[in-house]
Formats: structure tokens, sequence, C-alpha cells
């Protein structure tokens, strides 16, 4: 197995599994553009993908975009290879439950996606709708997952909105992830 | 303070803040410097004892020290000693950059090799922009954590307003900066601090702007708070 995959994504190439790395996107017109090669990169590599979108970017208009670049993604999805869902429900328990909690739950979608015979877990995540009073639970979260993806089999792109996050949110955000994209 | 013995090395002014603060909330200061618990130690007194042409020495400096420690813990029934003080701060309000810097080494040096927590307080203004051509970031050096501000909320939101102030139209020019934001390290304190500490390294000029700035709309916060208190 490859220590490294193809990102998907034009000036980044390949990433190394465990890479946890995050896009600075205006909320709508970009994020198709740059996720779905992402996942198609991802699904030709033999990976299991699960995208968390938000409600600025809903799961039905997320896959309505793939399907237009992926014409056999139906199938893809019924064989459960790819998941597109909304990521309040994913991550409700966020703010309420341990970090650990959430990140076993990740942890079980890796093992998962390499007991089906796959490469390994590739995802994508719309961080756009973090609430403000949430923020910091947030960034906690993913210094948390920062560490814990690390000697995973696990590629993780978490997009935030330029628009809404202010200047030392960007920093932070920056801070939390091996790289930047800037969508 | 339950198992924990205490070290306070302040100025005879900042002791009598201190000492009225300690006893409004209950505590015996002639019990707990009886049993032990507390020490304190006359900063402006202690200094000259370990002071050596405007240096300290380092040999005496330890052997003061580490005798204050040890006498703090009491022969084992306080294991853990926490130590705060302002001795650095004299020096560097006198203006003696290098005497202070030394100092704070050396302290770093005793709480590495002693176990003990040691809490410094230093009279810097966070937005003054003199602080940020080296004695902050010499500060930074010898500690585990910054804290800037007493109020961290307010902190960060004036940092941001005057970042977006300045960087208005051209936004690019910060985002692109970013990229050496993941490299910059430093010890543990609010984003925005660390924004402040990164900014002057990565955009002189433009930090100089944001802090100048950023006291503003702390000088406009603290202004309409007066107002209304």
């Amino acid at each position: 197995m490859s220590y490294i995959t193809e990102c998907g994504i034009p000036d980044i190439g390949k990433a190394p599994w465990g890479s946890h790395f995050c896009q600075l996107c205006t909320p709508r017109q970009n994020l198709p553009e740059s996720l779905a090669p992402y996942f198609v990169a991802g699904l030709r590599n033999r990976e299991r993908c699960i995208w968390l979108t938000s409600n600025l970017y809903e799961a039905k208009n997320a896959e309505a975009d793939l399907r237009r670049v992926l014409p056999e993604l139906d199938s893809m999805m019924e064989a459960e290879r790819i998941q597109i869902r909304n990521c309040d429900e994913w991550y409700a328990g966020v703010l309420r439950s341990p970090h650990e909690q959430v990140l076993d739950r990740w942890v079980k979608e890796e093992q998962k996606a390499l007991n089906e015979g796959n490469e390994g877990l590739r995802i994508a995540v719309n961080m756009t709708a973090v609430a403000r009073p949430d923020w910091d639970a947030f960034m906690a979260y993913e210094k948390a997952a920062h560490s814990a993806f690390m000697a995973r089999r696990i590629v993780a792109l978490c997009s935030y909105s330029l628009a809404k996050c202010r200047a030392t949110d960007i920093f932070e955000v920056v801070r939390t992830h091996h790289f930047t994209v800037r969508a | 303070m339950k198992r924990e013995s205490l070290i306070i090395v302040a100025t005879e002014s900042h002791w009598d803040i201190i000492s009225s603060r300690l006893t409004h909330k209950g505590f015996d200061i002639e019990e707990l410097r009886r049993h032990g618990q507390l020490t304190v130690l006359d900063a402006d007194a202690t200094l000259p004892k370990f002071m050596d042409n405007d240096m300290p020495d380092a040999r005496t400096f330890k052997g003061i020290a580490g005798a204050t420690i040890e006498k703090a813990r009491a022969a084992g029934r306080y294991p853990r000693v926490r130590w705060w003080g302002e001795m650095v701060n004299i020096l560097y309000v006198d203006g003696n950059s290098p005497g202070s810097i030394r100092l704070e080494e050396l302290f770093d040096q005793v709480a590495h090799e002693e176990s003990i927590a040691i809490f410094c307080s230093f009279l810097m203004d966070k937005f003054d922009r003199q602080i940020y051509d080296g004695p902050l970031q010499n500060v930074c050096r010898t500690h585990a954590h910054l804290i800037p501000a007493e109020n961290y909320e307010r902190h960060r939101e004036c940092v941001d307003r005057a970042v977006a102030e300045v960087f208005s139209g051209i936004e690019d020019e910060f985002l692109d900066c970013l990229a050496s934001a993941k490299k910059w390290s430093g010890p543990e304190m609010p984003t925005a601090q660390a924004l402040l500490l990164w900014l002057k390294e990565s955009t002189p000029y433009l930090a100089d702007r944001v802090l100048e700035l950023a006291d503003h709309y702390e000088q406009e916060y603290k202004a309409t708070t007066d107002t209304w208190s």
C-alpha cells in the first residue's frame, strides 16, 4: 500500500496519508470546482469517501455537482463507496461529547474502508456553518483530529469560508492543518 | 494552596495590594507565613544580593533561589512550589534589558531544575509597538505560557478589527503571508496575540499599523465602558 495518495486538487499533487488540510473559500462558488476532483481522485484510487456538507451548500447540491463529473455516482453511493451527508448531524455531538467519541467514529469509518479492501478513507468537511459560539470547541476538535489522523490511512480536507472567518480565525485554521489550499 | 507553597517576590507597593487581596479572600497571611506555606521577599531588596555590574551572577542567584525554594518545601510538607515575582520586570523597566533577559534565562533554568511553577509579570502594553522590537519576543523565549490581556475576547476583537482595516483591499497579501503562519512557534497564548507576533515577523510595517489601530479600538472600547459604568 502506498503511503501517498493523489489529492486531485490542482497544484497539490500527491499528499501522504494522514494529511489534514484546509481550504479557504467563498461560500458557494469554488467548492464544487475543487471538491469534485478531490473525490473523483479518491474514488479512482479505491478509497472510501465521506463528504459532509453544510446548510450553505447542501448534500443534494453536492450530489448534483458531483454527478455532473462522475456519472456513475449513484451506483457508487449505493455500494457505499461514497456518502454525502449534512455535517450538522455528524458534528452535533462535537459540542456535547468528548472529542474522542467523534474521532472514534472516523477511525471506525477508516477501519470499515480498509476491511472492505479500500486504500483508505477520504474525507471532506464543510466547516462554513460553524456558528460563532461553537468556534472554540471546533478548533479544539480540529487540533485533536489533526493528531488523531496523522498515523492513519485518512486524508481530510476541511473547507472554511473566508467571508465568515475573521483574521484570527483564519490564522487559527491555518495553524491547525498541515497545509492550506485557496479555492 | 492546599498542598502547595507560595513564594512571592514583590515590590513593597505590590505586596501591599496582594496581601490585602489575600486577606480579603479570607487568608491569614501571618499564619501562612508561620507554617512556611508563604514566603515573601522584597524584590528591590533581593535584587542587589545577586547583581554584579548590572548583570545577575548565576551562581549567587541560583544559591538564593535554591535556598528559598528548599525552605518553601518545608521539609517535604509542600512538595509543590509556585513562585511569582517581578525582579525581571524591575530590571526591564529600569532599562537594563541584557540583565533582565539573563535573569529570565536563569529563572527558566531554576524552574526546570527545581520543578516549580514560575509566574512572572511584566509592565508591558500589549499594543505598544516597541515591545515587539525584542522585549516581548525575549519574554516568549523563556516562558511556556503568555497571558497578554485580562479580556481575551476584547483583545481578539480589537486585533481582528485592526487587521481587517489594515488589509482592506489587500486581503490577498494577508492570505499569502499565512503560508508562514504554520511555521511560527511560541509559547501557549491566545490566538490574537500569536497573530500579532507572527505579523510582526512577516510584515513588520503593516504590523505596526495593526498595533496602532488595535490600541485605538481598545481605547475606544474603554471610553465606551467608562461612559456607561
